[in-house]
């Protein structure tokens, strides 16, 4: 394929909107003998459980369609050669990098169009793109009866894949390495610190109320203070110097084994 | 008892702050899809956000409001809260953090799951999972119904009514898309809060911090009660005994903080949403970072209250909010109160996401087998998070006049009976069985529950027939024995299973 090509540039999610995005690509790519490439940008969105359910469903996440591997599919049916680029970060930021970076004649893209407030919450990469993008941009709409032909298609495939077998429960490279036996005596040190702590407070408060003689141990006064009032403050920057050691400690020795 | 009147610019200022936040947190969550620069968001960021939201779902209202209160009133006696809430996220730090990353599951449930591969397990885990969710939210209600009072010059009961209202309706409608970013907010603010009252305090009492702190320990200390002002010697009050008067019942709180914190659920959740272990590793230290510094300030947030005198004996919650008024005037005081809401509804955020994700993701996507509809299942979780706010309203009411820290100590020894035992030995202990799992959470469940319901918080110091106010010391070993046993009385099966699955294959 020649170098001074026609450059197309699809970026997918697996929603319904990029799948629709991604028929039209093809037949462009198919009409213009395009170099066609997929582009995933893994987004920075921090999310837990519902959360994450709730955000697919605004962007028509379908369940269990991988976007790359059927826009991969898709073309490989017309005989089209594709390129596949992963990235990570601002998902309307990579794509214009992206479209930089490879010199692309063309984006083509879905209009996820989310209703209501997660509409609000999550803005519109189609609108972002538009108004950055270094080239064209064509925003897909398709027909409803191209639409069911397509998510069909998308599922036909998905079925077709094999389902990945599941993770195994299998913790033992952390419980193993030695960050963690540095961990486990961390805690060893600090649980025994916070047992001396308490078993003297209690004690203080026997001594209190039981025995008029005896002087309580967190009353004795030092430093314009009392032992209890020191003894909590060690207690609260114990855990702070701790964590801090051990995360510089962890991150060296991951960055040792090369990774975690 | 004191009276409120409603106060227009205070309120005024209250509504415009808590609507900054919202759409601060609105624009942030949006920026991360669609910044057109490439260069705001780096990979390494997500530990970061992560970690402030960790200790913005964990500052909640025990910490801000109910701990400076509790320091105001009972001295060393609200400093232990302080500590314990911190300590327990040494254990988060070093033993849960990274393995549970590493399973990868959604919810504590889905965990548990992975290993056992038994639905009950599954069932039995999401039902904990709510009620300590339900029990944390109750502190947060009462907290909610505090704060309206001097600002709005409403009844308790009705603050409580139309602020959880409010809460759960925006977190049953948009809060589910991005609740993350509203905790991230919120911790930054609690943090800048923390430490404007702090100095402010110092400020006005001319004292250095060691200086302030030694001021209490030498002079004599007033503490208004609704039955005319007590003094107590500095020295005493500054020392262990005040409110703990029977040491069983301080050392059942301290072992309940120390051991909650780890089985939270609402925490739990959060060290999925990071990519990698050594991420979920990076956010406890930011997290453990942000908390200490914030429980260190609050301790001059408490005894500034009481410095001042800024405190009304029948509600031990505004101590921090009064303070503020009386620094900075209504200014400061709508300013406070704002954060202390926002603060409310991030942790309330926080708790419904963990009970709707329960309801909506163990029990009806997982336990019912009802897979592949993301709109049901947002439907059912949107039902529960009504369904959870009007019960955790309902409860908040039931527990006017109660210090919000003393509730949420209460939640972690349910949550350390029920849940730390099975998350331990799910991760360290080969030879754990989901029989062992299910006995211990619903042992651990009911027995701290029980114990509650007999304590002298519900029943009267007189007739209460268990003394401590914190079941904690029992009903946690009993949890960790129960689960060890009946795993240990089981291992036949376990045996005879393994057996029949190495056949199969």
């Amino acid at each position: 394929m020649a170098r001074n090509n026609y450059t197309i540039l699809l970026p997918t999610d697996g929603s319904t909107p990029a799948i629709a995005a991604t028929v039209r690509a093809v037949e462009m790519a198919k009409d213009r003998k395009a170099r066609l490439i997929i582009l995933y940008v893994g987004e920075q969105i921090v999310a837990a459980g519902i959360e994450k359910i709730a955000e697919d469903s605004a962007l028509m996440r379908t369940a269990g369609i991988d976007g790359v591997a059927y826009a991969k599919d898709l073309a490989a049916k017309s005989n089209l050669p594709t390129e596949v680029v992963y990235k990570e970060g601002a998902v309307v930021g990579e794509i214009v990098r992206a479209a930089t970076e490879f010199k692309a004649d063309i984006i083509v893209m879905g209009s996820s169009t989310i209703k209501g407030l997660p509409g609000l919450y999550l803005g519109s990469v189609s609108r972002g793109v538009i108004k950055e993008a270094p080239c064209d941009v064509v925003v897909v709409k398709l027909t409803e009866e191209e639409m069911k032909k397509a998510v069909e298609l998308a599922h036909e495939i998905a079925a077709a894949m094999k389902a990945p077998p599941p993770p195994k429960f299998d913790i033992s490279d952390i419980t193993k390495s030695r960050k963690f036996r540095v961990g486990a005596i961390l805690l060893a040190i600090y649980g025994a610190t916070y047992a001396i702590f308490i078993g003297l407070a209690v004690y203080s408060i026997f001594v209190r109320y039981n025995d008029s003689q005896a002087t309580p141990i967190f009353s004795i006064q030092i430093l314009n203070m009392n032992v209890g009032l020191v003894f909590g403050f060690v207690v609260i920057f114990l855990a702070i110097i701790m964590a801090v050691i051990f995360n510089w400690y962890a991150g060296r020795s991951e960055r040792k084994s090369g990774g975690n | 008892m004191a009276t409120y009147t409603f106060q227009p610019v205070a309120f005024g200022l209250f509504v415009l702050i808590t609507a900054i936040t919202i759409a601060i947190s609105i624009y942030a969550s949006r920026r991360v899809r669609t910044a057109g620069h490439y260069y705001v968001a780096g990979g390494g960021v997500k530990w970061f956000v992560n970690g402030i939201a960790f200790a913005g779902d964990y500052l909640s209202a025990a910490s801000f409001l109910g701990i400076a209160g509790l320091i105001a009133f009972s001295g060393y006696d609200g400093f232990i809260y302080a500590i314990g809430f911190l300590a327990g996220w040494v254990i988060a730090l070093f033993l849960i953090a990274e393995p549970l990353r590493k399973i990868g599951k959604y919810t504590f449930g889905d965990a548990l799951a992975a290993k056992f591969k038994d639905r009950r397990v599954r069932l039995v885990a999401s039902i904990s999972a709510i009620v300590v969710s339900v029990f944390y939210l109750i502190p947060q209600m009462v907290g909610a119904g505090s704060i309206v009072q001097p600002l709005l010059g409403l009844s308790y009961e009705v603050g409580v009514l139309i602020v959880g209202l409010i809460v759960v309706m925006i977190v049953a409608t948009a809060g589910m898309v991005s609740t993350t970013w509203v905790q991230f907010i919120k911790g930054f603010l609690l943090i800048f809060a923390a430490l404007g009252l702090t100095i402010g305090v110092l400020f006005m009492s001319g004292f250095g911090p060691v200086e302030f702190i030694g001021h209490f320990v030498q002079n004599p200390v007033t503490v208004p009660t609704t039955q005319g002002n007590i003094t107590i010697a500095g020295d005493a009050f500054m020392s262990p005994g005040v409110k703990y008067k029977d040491p069983w019942d301080f050392a059942s709180l301290a072992l309940a903080l120390f051991l909650g914190t780890a089985a939270l659920p609402h925490i739990l959740i959060r060290y999925y949403t990071v990519p990698k272990p050594s991420d979920a590793r990076k956010s406890t230290v930011v997290a453990i970072v942000a908390i200490g510094a914030f429980y260190v300030l609050v301790l001059f947030l408490g005894l500034g209250a009481n410095f001042f005198g800024t405190l009304d004996p029948s509600n031990q919650n505004l101590a921090a909010p009064l303070l503020a008024q009386h620094i900075g005037g209504e200014w400061f005081f709508a300013l406070i109160s704002s954060i202390a809401f926002a603060t409310i509804l991030g942790t309330v955020s926080g708790l419904i996401m963990a009970a709707s994700g329960a309801i909506a993701h163990d029990i009806y996507t997982e336990y019912f087998g009802r897979k592949g509809d993301d709109k049901k299942t947002l439907r059912v979780s949107k039902i529960t998070a009504v369904a959870v706010g009007l019960v955790a309203i309902a409860l908040g009411i039931a527990m006017k006049g109660q210090n919000v820290a003393f509730l949420v100590g209460l939640a972690f020894a349910v949550a350390a009976s029920a849940n730390l035992p099975a998350l331990l030995c799910m991760l360290f202990w080969k030879k754990a069985t989901s029989q062992g799992i299910i006995a211990g959470i619903i042992v651990g469940l009911s027995l701290s529950i029980g114990l509650i319901m007999i304590s002298p918080t519900l029943m009267g110091t007189e007739d209460a027939f268990f003394s401590l106010y914190n079941p904690g010391i029992i009903s946690i070993p009993v949890g960790f024995a129960v689960t060890i046993g009946v795993s240990l009385l089981t291992q036949k099966s376990m045996r005879k299973e393994n057996a029949s699955v190495t056949r199969a294959s």
